[in-house]
């Protein structure tokens, strides 16, 4: 455990305060079950005449300030392309160790989760089918061919600025290089599939 | 007779070590009129700010540096050891696979949104918390919401709250994130 972590849970656990005191605990044998005597209904619900919980106003103004910001995303989508190209070099010429791996995961992984907030949803596909060979390969001798397709990919996606879901380009890309990951995948021995998300669910979200 | 939330209300914790999607966690909760967001950039960083600043509701991310969004949520979620064990968490993840939100609901995370986030997905959220707040349970190796969201009365097998009354919940030291992958 680091010093960092150390010094934290120290500290966290001088904090002890003891929960009974705000809650009430109803005691079932082998468990509790406890409710806290102050929820957040009682901090902020409120009377309302419309139907159902969803205020939609909040939820227009919500997606109102998304998309002023979106005037952002292409370049914090370029920042994102040039971590991984830098994880991508540092993992194929400096060898394959846990580490390089491990920093190449977490770039692909955040790309998967941005990129579609950020309007690259082709980019999210290919990262998620990358993150897949990532895991799943033997670590190794992973496939760094394959990894490189991938990588050159999400590069061109965002180079050529294909943003949305109809670029038919970037939808054959993605599409080829999903069959290719299936079929990878497919010859390794025996995972558990609910790893795999399908590719529709990806378009999907 | 209905209920609404009024964001304004509630202060918010926003942790993730990016911040393009700290940035974008805040917009959104700006449009829902949240005034007080608190941004931490690493779960240690988010435990802190959670000690000092005493959120309402805690959004986190999951791969992040030093503590991970599930460490940081089994810290949060040590029943005599925090400020408030019962704080709401809110998990923005990348990861989309049934164990890792399995996972995530076994730490004590109230629910959990997959990426890419949406401000529909993230108010519907916000709003299950709140008004929806599930009962705690603890159990000899669990202490979080109950991870039943719905009671089914024909449900006559064994149950996992039986596993006793014990220390709390546990910090467990995890293998890294390729480790964490491997399933074969």
């Amino acid at each position: 455990m680091s010093d960092k972590r150390q010094e934290i849970l120290a500290k966290l656990n001088a904090s002890s305060t003891t929960t009974r005191a705000r809650a009430s605990v109803e005691s079932r044998g082998s468990y509790e079950i406890i409710r806290p005597r102050i929820t957040l209904k009682d901090k902020a619900a409120i009377y309302t005449d419309r139907p159902g919980m969803m205020n939609n106003a909040a939820i227009e103004r919500a997606e109102k300030a998304l998309e002023e910001l979106s005037v952002e995303f292409f370049s914090w989508m370029d920042e994102e392309v040039i971590k991984l190209q830098r994880a991508f070099e540092d993992f194929s010429k400096n060898g394959v160790t846990n580490d390089s791996l491990t920093k190449l995961f977490k770039i692909v992984h955040e790309i998967r989760g941005c990129a579609s907030t950020f309007g690259f949803p082709f980019a999210t596909s290919v990262a998620n089918g990358l993150a897949q060979i990532i895991v799943h390969c033997d670590q190794k001798v992973p496939p760094i061919q394959l990894i490189s397709s991938h990588v050159s990919a999400i590069r061109a996606i965002v180079r050529e600025d294909a943003r949305g879901s109809t670029d038919a380009t970037a939808k054959a890309l993605s599409d080829q290089l999903h069959l290719i990951t299936l079929n990878y995948l497919a010859q390794l021995p025996p995972i558990s599939t609910d790893n795999i998300k399908p590719l529709a669910e990806v378009r999907a979200s | 007779m209905m209920y609404s939330v009024d964001c304004s209300r509630l202060r918010f914790l926003i942790v993730d070590d990016n911040i393009h999607m700290r940035r974008i966690i805040r917009a959104l909760l700006h449009g829902f009129g949240v005034r007080e967001a608190h941004e931490a950039e690493d779960g240690a960083a988010g435990l802190e700010a959670f000690t000092s600043y005493s959120p309402d509701i805690v959004i986190t991310d999951w791969a992040m540096p030093i503590f991970d969004g599930v460490e940081l949520t089994r810290m949060i979620r040590q029943a005599d050891a925090i400020a408030n064990p019962f704080v709401p968490i809110i998990m923005v993840s990348g990861y989309a696979e049934r164990r890792k939100v399995l996972e995530a609901r076994d730490a004590g995370v109230n629910e959990f949104l997959v990426k890419p986030i949406s401000a529909k997905a993230l108010y519907q959220r916000i709003v299950s918390v709140v008004l929806t707040p599930r009962p705690y349970i603890r159990t000899k190796t669990f202490f979080g919401p109950d991870r039943r969201r719905n009671i089914n009365p024909n449900y006559n097998d064994e149950e996992r709250r039986n596993e006793g009354i014990g220390t709390g919940a546990q910090i467990i030291e995890r293998p890294n994130i390729i480790d964490k992958g491997q399933s074969r």
